[in-house]
């Protein structure tokens, strides 16, 4: 952690405002994309973001120093996001494939992929692919823990990853050749 | 999509930026505000609990002393005072009940049985 990090947090810790707005104007940008990812909409990404980046700044004492503080302030915007998911949409994750579906056949097209891509991608699946996607893909947490933290089963998880990896390329290639559509 | 595959997107999610309206950073100060004067608000609450308590024990301390009134003992060089009590009353018999035992003594000697009691 840089020595100008630290000395805003500590400023933080005593909710001076100065050293909020210069914690908000370093990461506001990093922490709306986070919450664009999980959350479609611009309007309610706004608001999880707000509430994250509220809780950060009003919870800034919480942090004892273990471990970066970034990954503490983005743990708390992840959770705002699935927080707002649980309340607000119906994550549909009740759709489990059999344990030798499990196999991961999409590896076709790889190369062609790139994020801007995957981004207008993922606003177009549906919550509960877009969650674990984004949970596994882009957090980098285990089936295990995205099971714990949202309540399903590991092998709930493991499909879900799998048939939004699918849709993904489904899309990317109807997205790349549209006459696919007609037919 | 590769493990290789993932590594990237994460990379390439670790750059990927998107700037807020500038109206948000106007609502998350509102709510900051919010929370300060929130926070004084609690702070003068228990200030003035801590104030009204020292208020009332200082009231009735005050009467009490007016009521009771103070009582001062004179000083002294011993280190203790030793304060003894005499018993007037009659009616005490201490630790033995002599009219019992005296009745208990002729009732022996009614018996004829001599002992040195």
């Amino acid at each position: 952690m840089s020595g100008d990090l630290n000395h805003i947090i500590n400023k933080c810790r005593n909710q001076e405002p100065e050293a909020q707005k210069m914690l908000y104007e370093q990461y506001k940008d990093q922490f709306y994309a986070i919450c664009l990812r999980y959350v479609k909409s611009h309007q309610d990404a706004e608001d999880v973001f707000i509430d994250g980046f509220y809780k950060i700044l009003t919870k800034v004492a919480d942090f004892k120093g273990d471990g970066s503080f970034e990954g503490w302030m983005r743990k708390i915007m992840v959770n705002e996001s699935l927080m707002f998911l649980r309340k607000r949409t119906n994550l549909h994750m009740t759709v489990e494939l059999p344990e030798r579906d499990f196999s991961d056949e999409s590896e076709e097209n790889e190369s062609d992929l790139d994020f801007e891509k995957i981004m207008q991608i993922l606003d177009e699946l549906p919550t509960g692919y877009r969650t674990i996607f984004n949970l596994y893909v882009f957090e980098g947490f285990k089936h295990r823990e995205i099971a714990d933290l949202l309540g399903i089963s590991i092998n709930t998880s493991k499909s879900q990853l799998i048939l939004a990896k699918k849709r993904i390329l489904e899309i990317f290639k109807k997205k790349q050749n549209p006459r696919i559509n007609l037919v | 999509m590769t493990l290789k595959n993932i590594e990237q997107l994460k990379q390439a999610a670790e750059i990927y930026k998107v700037a807020p309206q500038n109206t948000a950073w106007f609502r998350l100060e509102s709510k900051l505000e919010k929370e300060r004067s929130k926070r004084k608000i609690v702070f003068y609450k228990y200030f003035s609990i801590a104030a009204i308590s020292v208020a009332v024990l200082s009231v009735i301390s005050f009467f009490a002393l007016e009521t009771y009134g103070l009582k001062t003992t004179t000083p002294t060089t011993d280190p203790y005072q030793t304060q003894i009590t005499e018993l007037t009353d009659d009616s005490y018999s201490g630790i033995y009940d002599l009219s019992k035992l005296r009745e208990l003594k002729s009732a022996y000697q009614k018996m004829g049985i001599k002992n040195k009691m």
